[in-house]
C-alpha cells in the first residue's frame, strides 16, 4: 500500500510539471490515453453530433494495432458563439481506439470545429522527440468541420507522415517534414465499425449501424 | 527515497507557481543605446468572442490552477534582421503588448538599419493552441538617431468563424501614440513615424 501510494505521487509529480509548461499536457506513456465515452445520458443523434476520424502517428506504431495508433494529443475548439461552447481533448470529450480512430462524445448539432494541435513522436535510440503541432485559430484546414449536421460527421483520415501515401517509404529523417497527410485506411467503414462497439447498446447504435450498412454497398 | 520524492513535488508546485508570473503584464523598460522600441497597434475586426472561447477551454476540464489573466490577448512581434556581411537572416520575436492595445517591441538595431517585420502572433489565454498569426511581411528602415519609431495602427478585417483575413487597413494614431510614449518613457523620449516598406522593393506600402 505504501509503494502504491510513493508510486502514484510520483506520477502526480510529473503530470504537475508537464502541465505547467504547455497547454496541451504531455502523458509520458507509451500509450495514447484513449479514454472512454460514458454511455449514461448520452445526448441523442437527432439533436447532436459526432465528430470522427483518424489521427494517426505512425511512428508509434504498435505491434498489435491493425493501423498505426492514435496521436497522443489532439483538441479541437467549436469556432461558432452561436452553438455550444466546447473543447474537445484526447480523453476528455474526443476518445481514440486502440487502432487510432478518433471520436467525440455527443456535442450540439450546428458547430464548427477546428483542430488546434495534434502530437506527434520520434524515437531515436535513447531519445524521444515529443512534437505538437499547432494550426491556430486562423482558417479552414481539410480535416476541420463546419456546420456539423445531427448524427455522425467524417473529418477524414489522417498520419503525421514524411511522405504521401503511395510514394516510397523513406527512412524517417529529421529534416523530413512530418505533417498530417490524408491515409486511404482505415476509411469512414472502418472507423465507424471501430466505432460501433463503443456506443452498443445507446440510440447511436442503430445510427452507427445503419452508415455503415450505407457505406458497404 | 522519501526526500527524492517530496523534493519532486515540491519542484513541480514550485514551477507550476513560477509560470503565471511569466506571462503576466509587459513591463515598462526603456530601450538600449542599441535598441529601438517599436510601438505601434494590432486589432482584429470584428474582436474574437474570448469570454466564448474561455468557456469551452474551462468547462472541458478542471482547471483549478489556471486562470484567466489580466491580459488575455499578449502578442509577439516576429521580425528578421540580415545578421552577417554575407546576408545571412535571424529570425526572432520579441513580446510586444496585446491585441488592441498601444504596445511596444524593444528590438536590437541591426547594422543596415532595417527589420523585416514579418508577423503579430496572438495568444489567446497565453495558450499556445489558442495562436492567432496576423501577417505583416513590411520592412520598416530606423532613422538614425532614432529610438522611438512609430509603424501605425494596423486593422485586420476577418470575416467568418475560421477568422480569414480579407482585409487589413492601417491607420496613423500618432498623437495617442506620442503621449503613450512619453507618459511611459519620458518627456524627453522623441517617436517618429516610419513607412512600412514593401520587403521586395524600396516601395510604400499603403495597406495589404
Amino acid at each position: 500500500m505504501k509503494r502504491l501510494s510513493g508510486r502514484l505521487a510520483c506520477i502526480g509529480a510529473i503530470v504537475l510539471l508537464s502541465l505547467a509548461f504547455d497547454s496541451c499536457a504531455i502523458f509520458i506513456s507509451n500509450a495514447p490515453r484513449t479514454g472512454q465515452v460514458s454511455k449514461k445520458d448520452l445526448p441523442d443523434p437527432s439533436e447532436n453530433a459526432i465528430i470522427f476520424g483518424t489521427i494517426s502517428d505512425p511512428n508509434q506504431t504498435s505491434l498489435t494495432a491493425k493501423w498505426p495508433i492514435a496521436s497522443h494529443n489532439i483538441a479541437f475548439l467549436q469556432l461558432n458563439p452561436a452553438s455550444s461552447p466546447t473543447y474537445l481533448e484526447t480523453a476528455k470529450g474526443m476518445y481514440a481506439t486502440k487502432s487510432g480512430v478518433y471520436y467525440s462524445k455527443p456535442v450540439p448539432a450546428g458547430g464548427t470545429y477546428k483542430l488546434l494541435c495534434g502530437l506527434y513522436i520520434i524515437s531515436g535510440g535513447q531519445t524521444t522527440y515529443y512534437h505538437t503541432t499547432y494550426y491556430g485559430m486562423m482558417g479552414k484546414e481539410p480535416w476541420d468541420l463546419k456546420d456539423v449536421h445531427p448524427g455522425l460527421n467524417y473529418f477524414g483520415s489522417w498520419a503525421y507522415t514524411a511522405y504521401e501515401e503511395g510514394e516510397k517509404a523513406k527512412f524517417i529523417d529529421f529534416t523530413a517534414e512530418i505533417k498530417l497527410r490524408k491515409i486511404s485506411s482505415p476509411n469512414e467503414r472502418e472507423c465507424l465499425e471501430e466505432l460501433l462497439p463503443q456506443f452498443k447498446g445507446t440510440s447511436w447504435e442503430p445510427v452507427i449501424a445503419a452508415r455503415i450498412e450505407e457505406l458497404s454497398k | 527515497m522519501k526526500n527524492l520524492k517530496r523534493s519532486i513535488l515540491l519542484l513541480s508546485l514550485a514551477a507550476l507557481t513560477c509560470v503565471p508570473a511569466a506571462f503576466g503584464q509587459q513591463k515598462i523598460v526603456k530601450p538600449r543605446a542599441n535598441e529601438v522600441a517599436v510601438v505601434g497597434r494590432f486589432s482584429v475586426v470584428p474582436m474574437p468572442n474570448l469570454d466564448f472561447y474561455w468557456q469551452a477551454y474551462d468547462d472541458a476540464t478542471p482547471r483549478k490552477k489556471e486562470k484567466r489573466g489580466e491580459e488575455d490577448a499578449p502578442g509577439w512581434l516576429t521580425f528578421s534582421t540580415v545578421v552577417n556581411k554575407k546576408g545571412s537572416t535571424r529570425e526572432s520575436s520579441v513580446r510586444m503588448g496585446s491585441l488592441g492595445d498601444q504596445s511596444v517591441a524593444l528590438i536590437p538595431i541591426p547594422d543596415d538599419r532595417t527589420i523585416l517585420l514579418m508577423r503579430y502572433e496572438v495568444y489567446f489565454f497565453n495558450l499556445r493552441s489558442f495562436c492567432l498569426p496576423l501577417p505583416l511581411f513590411c520592412k520598416i528602415v530606423i532613422p538614425e538617431g532614432a529610438h522611438f519609431v512609430y509603424i501605425g495602427s494596423v486593422d485586420y478585417y476577418t470575416k467568418g468563424e475560421f477568422l480569414d483575413i480579407n482585409n487589413a487597413n492601417r491607420r496613423d494614431e500618432f498623437d495617442t501614440a506620442r503621449e503613450y510614449v512619453r507618459k511611459n518613457y519620458g518627456e524627453d523620449a522623441q517617436l517618429v513615424r516610419v513607412n512600412l516598406l514593401d520587403p521586395d522593393r524600396d516601395k510604400e506600402k499603403e495597406s495589404k
